[in-house]
């Protein structure tokens, strides 16, 4: 019983040392879009713990994490969550040290709540000890990180390209889908959730700014479409609350199931949205984004 | 409480402690009991007294088979308690196959205790305490153990051994299974200096391997077999991700067993082994004698034989062995498609029992045992599908996509999707094949294999997911 414990923690200081002075992948890898939860969450609690806050946090599900924001710039930061909702990437922002000077708020997906266990994940303890215990540092990720060849195969975000097969058959299930309107109660529950989160950015000084991702047009009117939107806008009729079209600068939206954005697609948003984030990583702040 | 949560870790460690400090059997018994309630009710508090209903009527109708003065009463007592296991699993866990529409038909919230009742979930490891309670009744009549048989034996200590039995939290929620004649005479004194520390330290760091590392970061990769996801994948994929899932749950169980067998040890209690290197089987019979043995050792004892076994003609073998595996896939959850993975078993088990004495099976030359390897080892992994999708249209669906779904080329595989699941299924690999040349290892390379499990124990865990067996 003795040995095998030595051995452990010696293979544990070694690993440290490796990830310390030893080669780092060019991007890093996870092995499901749960890790790359983790990962959002950890690294956005982690750099703010450091005092590296970023001023333009976009919060969301995996519709917004198609955007691909040069996040290099240390000035924006998208904290969306695959299958997980605009109120636990809010969670983390009100868990950490500083507040953004903006939050993009994405209020497509209002139905699911705030996962506490990721939000948990991100303050755990050991972390503070040794990088080993960081999700991007697990033996796996590491070495896809390092496996990986970024020049041969394209980043996750941008593939795979649109298959009308796919297409069709996801559209179809998400058209049924949206007949449907969320049950009231959650609905309700949740926005008292986001009153509560926006409050609490807005009173540390942080503006906030809510917006739909477009979404496949035979959607756009849906009852549940509709229902989410009617119901951010009588929460929040203050608030400024950009639309699918804004966002996608008027062209024809197209997306990979009828709910995420093509490559493409993606690449037009973050364009569009760019100079208004910079003015903001460069200049004040203002209340109008276009 | 999952055996992988920190608050699992701190409740063991009280009741540990608790547990030795005190040198008395009827004291320690009572810790290990108190801890194994709390341990129950801290899911859902009000499944405890589902629980608690069935330890009274398995412990009264038990003891009235012991004390009964005729064996005409001993055969009613055990008759009636084996029938009362049987309605409580029936009831609980099979309502909502028969009615499928149970919530839409009962006002909710409930306010009767009928209404709860129809509405209460699946009690969890109900499963495993009713086939306890049936092995007790049926060892009892039997007079299978010399515990047993002293008349003498109090009807409080009877209850008080028959609830740590039933309830013992290691193997509560999903076995092993422990015959009554197993657990019983096991009961007493246990010291701190009679722990096996070492031993108990290398099962319970492969069960957390097989458990946290391979199962739960295969569970991520293997979630895609999903409806409806798993249309989007390519034939390839498709077959990829099903090998995948068959690593995925033999590391799953086997480290659930292993924790458990573990954790019971240091507790002074031995519980019986669960597996034995299934997918190294050369027969679908084999396999069943090394996969969840401690199910297929009671279907057989309390089922199969006692329906006739092999020994009421060929016809009759083999209806019991499709009526056997039937229930048994039935037993596993309430959807059809648990009952079809068990008739699938049936179906294999029937058609190679005629040939089990023929060379093909009975040959040691190592190509033909590897190719009986191979062909068992392909026919468990497609039944595993009815286990996954516990709808069986949509196995169904899965195995015909399998062969022509060209969602970006038939055989397309992304190379990083392969990496991930070939790298922790060959941990499982491996596992079968370092156990065939165990003894030829030196022992600082044992050393450093247990060493290395724990470094990734703790820094490739995947995330705390419930054990698959949990469900039943």
């Amino acid at each position: 019983m003795r040995n095998p414990l030595i051995i452990a923690v010696i293979l544990c200081l070694i690993y440290g040392m490796f990830i310390k002075f030893g080669p780092k992948p060019v991007h890093v890898q996870m092995q499901s879009q749960w890790q790359d939860n983790r990962y959002a969450i950890e690294k956005y609690m982690r750099d703010s713990r450091s005092g590296n806050q970023y001023k333009v946090v976009f919060v969301g599900s995996s519709l917004t994490n198609r955007l691909d924001f040069n996040e290099n710039s240390g000035c924006v930061y998208n904290l969306s969550l695959g299958g997980d909702s605009s109120l636990t990437g809010l969670g983390a922002i009100a868990n950490s040290a500083e507040i953004p000077r903006l939050v993009f708020i994405e209020i497509n997906v209002p139905e699911r709540s705030v996962n506490q266990d990721l939000i948990n994940n991100g303050k755990r303890v050991e972390m503070r000890i040794s990088a080993i215990f960081y999700v991007e540092n697990m033996p796996m990720n590491l070495a896809l990180g390092l496996l990986h060849r970024p020049s041969k195969e394209k980043s996750a975000k941008t593939e795979p390209e649109i298959n009308e097969s796919i297409l069709q058959n996801a559209l179809a299930l998400q058209l049924r889908n949206y007949q449907i309107p969320i049950s009231s109660d959650i609905l309700n529950n949740n926005l008292v959730e986001f009153t509560h989160m926006v409050r609490g950015i807005e009173e540390k000084g942080g503006k906030v700014i809510l917006y739909e991702m477009p979404i496949h047009p035979d959607l756009e009117n849906t009852p549940r479409a509709v229902q989410i939107r009617n119901a951010f806008k009588k929460t929040f009729p203050n608030h400024k609350l950009l639309d699918f079209h804004e966002l996608a600068g008027g062209g024809a939206i197209r997306t990979m199931d009828g709910m995420h954005l093509s490559s493409s697609e993606a690449i037009n948003v973050v364009e569009n949205m760019t100079p208004y984030i910079n003015s903001i990583c460069t200049k004040d702040l203002s209340l109008n984004p276009r | 409480m999952n055996y992988t949560d920190s608050i699992f870790l701190l409740f063991f460690c009280i009741t540990f402690g608790a547990y030795y400090l005190i040198n008395k059997s009827q004291l320690q018994l009572l810790i290990l009991v108190v801890a194994s309630l709390f341990f129950y009710a801290w899911q859902s508090p009000p499944l405890l007294a589902i629980f608690l209903c069935s330890w009274f009527i398995t412990g009264l109708s038990s003891y009235s088979v012991l004390t009964a003065n005729n064996p005409f009463r001993a055969k009613l007592f055990a008759t009636s308690g084996v029938a009362v296991n049987l309605m409580l699993l029936g009831f609980f866990k099979y309502k909502f196959l028969v009615i499928q529409n149970i919530p839409q038909l009962v006002p909710q919230p409930a306010h009767t205790l009928g209404e709860w009742l129809i509405l209460a979930p699946l009690p969890i490891g109900i499963s495993f305490y009713t086939f306890h309670g049936i092995s007790l009744l049926v060892d009892i009549y039997r007079g299978n153990t010399t515990t047993f048989t002293e008349k003498r034996r109090s009807l409080k200590k009877h209850l008080s051994e028959t609830l740590l039995y039933l309830v013992f939290f290691p193997q509560l929620i999903a076995g092993p299974i422990i015959k009554a004649k197993d657990f019983y005479p096991q009961v007493g004194v246990k010291r701190f200096q009679d722990i096996d520390f070492s031993g108990s330290f290398r099962i319970l760091v492969v069960g957390y391997f097989l458990k946290s590392v391979i199962a739960d970061n295969l569970s991520e990769q293997t979630f895609w077999i999903a409806y409806p996801y798993f249309q989007w994948n390519s034939s390839g994929e498709l077959l990829l991700l099903l090998y995948g899932y068959s690593a995925q749950i033999f590391a799953d169980f086997a480290g659930y067993s292993l924790i458990a067998i573990g954790l019971a040890k240091l507790l002074g209690y031995k519980l019986p082994d669960n597996f034995n290197y299934p997918y190294f089987s050369s027969s679908i019979s084999e396999f069943w004698r090394r996969w969840h043995i401690s199910l297929s050792s009671w279907l057989r004892d309390y089922l199969y034989i006692p329906l006739g076994g092999s020994k009421k003609g060929e016809t009759r073998t083999y209806v019991n062995l499709m009526v056997v595996m039937f229930l048994g896939g039935l037993w596993h959850g309430a959807a059809w498609s648990f009952a079809i993975w068990g008739l699938w078993h049936g179906i294999g088990l029937a058609f190679e029992r005629p040939w089990l004495d023929s060379n093909i099976y009975t040959s040691t030359n190592p190509v033909l045992k590897g190719i009986r390897i191979f062909v068992v080892f392909n026919f468990v992994t497609i039944g595993w599908l009815f286990f996954k999708l516990q709808d069986y249209s949509q196995a169904w669906a899965y195995i015909g996509l399998m062969f022509h779904n060209d969602a970006g080329g038939i055989l397309a595989v992304s190379k990083m999707k392969a990496f991930k699941i070939l790298s922790y299924s060959f941990f499982v690999f491996s596992y079968h094949v370092l156990h065939v040349y165990k003894e030829e290892i030196p022992g600082l390379l044992k050393d450093f294999a247990y060493g290395a499990m724990l470094f990734l124990i703790v820094t490739n865990p995947g995330p705390a997911v419930p054990f698959i067996y949990f469900q039943f």
